[in-house]
């Protein structure tokens, strides 16, 4: 199997699940994200941080142009910028913004930096017969996760740190002979399932 | 870090419940500050210790207060609490999972009304709230008066002040309506904070108001849970947990004055416990 170790990108979460008019949450080296679709079906990935009081931005809403903030009803327009604060005669604020993180949609995943730099997945070998996997969550280190996962069956895994003690597994699978998508996709998701109990039982292989 | 090294946090009092749910429960542990804290029920008083150590114990405002440190005072007073024509209640004592720093952040802001109360202490066609003042007082007891806001249950202006005499309290007075020579008369109502931990406390809510003839205990009791709970859904969801100081971490803008003001007070005592100095986290 492929399990893609040097990356500056990581995937976040599956684009099919990423819907309009709500918000998706996943974890990244330690920080909390909002992902989320506007009405332009551009999909955006912002800290999940309200830059005014700290509540996270995924328990408000999503307005289709903008993300409300639960707390003060503060809102975030596409560039990350505030755009109106109701308390304040309903004022934009160009100097207060999310951190909005560098983001790409790829072969039905969406794609991260760490660090801001440009987002081009190239490492992503989705071809005929490649069958999109479920994230699958699992509660030890990235390090500890890739080392029980060496042996998992064909395709290609990525695995994205959550943050010091998680980690989130996605990837493709292979169809093998006549499989259909759903028996290959059971097929693994089964598979990965095993390992993901054995790894956080304690064992490595 | 160690709650012992703050001294703000440590000599201050603390309430640890009302003492007939101390009773009704049979509740003979809790914690403050990272320490466990053992209660004995007696025949007619509860004393406190924590790991062998007697502490000293007060009732006040309906609750057992205790401190670990050496307050230079006893507990905040509220002499108007014993009114006789007052209702007086524990409105609920409910653990929450963020530093009780936040809570009093909570309390003393007006802007989130028409949010996370709409309909009830506030609503989006009223969202004009006019300048107020903040004082500290020669108590060092930080003072933010006279704040307005709708109040759609009332169909009027409602006028607030606060009081914040320690970190992890509050206690808010609501102007009663009043004639030109009346003495001004305040319903109260109090947030005290029991911290856990840093990141973790007991809120105990309590009010003290002029009876009136439609008051129900139960219904009043009831609707005020039910916005302590909208404010929850808010409080758990805090990114850090922590109450930043002084890093810059939150803007904040001119209606947030009473919240930048009770972040100076704190500034200005040092606080650190359930506080977050310098970067992020």
């Amino acid at each position: 199997m492929n399990l893609v170790k040097k990356t500056t990108m990581w995937p976040v979460a599956l684009e099919r699940e990423v819907l309009p008019a709500s918000l998706a949450r996943a974890g990244f080296f330690g920080k909390e994200l909002v992902v989320w679709r506007g009405d332009d079906d551009v999909i955006r990935v912002w800290e999940d941080h309200c830059p005014h009081r700290s509540v996270r931005l995924s328990a408000g809403r999503n307005l289709g142009d903008s993300i409300q903030c639960i707390y003060h009803g503060w809102r975030y327009g596409k560039d990350g910028t505030v755009i109106e604060i109701p308390a304040l005669n309903h004022e934009a604020r160009s100097d207060i913004s999310v951190n909005v993180m560098s983001s790409a949609v790829a072969g039905g995943l969406v794609w991260v930096t760490k660090n801001g730099g440009n987002c081009t997945p190239d490492n992503v070998q989705a071809g005929n017969g490649a069958v999109l996997l479920r994230p699958l969550p699992i509660n030890v280190d990235a390090d500890a996760a890739r080392a029980g996962l060496q042996d998992a069956s064909d395709g290609q895994l990525f695995i994205t740190p959550a943050d010091e003690n998680a980690c989130t597994v996605f990837g493709y699978a292979m169809a093998r002979g006549k499989e259909s998508e759903i028996e290959t996709a059971r097929r693994c998701n089964a598979q990965l399932s095993r390992l993901r109990r054995r790894l956080e039982a304690g064992g490595t292989t | 870090m160690k709650a012992n090294e703050d001294k703000a946090v440590w000599n201050a009092w603390y309430p640890l419940g009302v003492p007939q749910e101390i009773r009704r429960r049979n509740m003979l542990r809790t914690w403050l500050l990272d320490n466990e804290i053992d209660l004995e029920i007696h025949r007619t008083w509860i004393s406190v210790a924590c790991g062998g150590r007697p502490l000293p114990v007060c009732e006040r405002l309906g609750y057992i207060w205790t401190t670990l440190g050496e307050p230079d005072r006893l507990p905040q007073s509220l002499i108007e609490y014993y009114e006789v024509d007052r209702l007086a209640m524990n409105i609920w004592s409910t653990p929450l999972k963020c530093s009780g720093l936040r809570i009093v952040d909570n309390v003393i802001d007006n802007a989130h009304f028409p949010f996370v109360h709409p309909g009830i202490l506030g609503d989006e066609e009223h969202l004009d709230l006019p300048p107020y003042v903040n004082e500290v007082d020669a108590d060092g007891t930080l003072w933010s008066c006279s704040h307005q806001a709708w109040l759609p249950i009332t169909n009027s202006v409602a006028e607030y002040t606060y009081r914040i005499s320690d970190p992890y309290s509050v206690i808010l007075f609501i102007h009663r309506p009043c004639v030109p020579g009346e003495v001004q008369r305040y319903d109260y109502l109090g947030i005290f904070a029991q911290p856990v931990t840093e990141e973790h406390f007991i809120a105990h809510k309590m009010f003290s108001w002029v009876r009136e003839d439609w008051m129900e205990m139960r219904q009043l009791r009831s609707d005020q849970q039910w916005i302590s709970v909208q404010d929850n859904y808010v409080l758990e969801r805090h990114n850090p947990k922590k109450l930043p100081l002084g890093n810059g971490l939150e803007a904040s803008v001119p209606v947030d004055s009473a919240s930048m003001a009770y972040r100076d007070w704190l500034l200005s005592k040092d606080v650190r416990y359930g506080a977050l100095h310098g970067g992020a986290s």
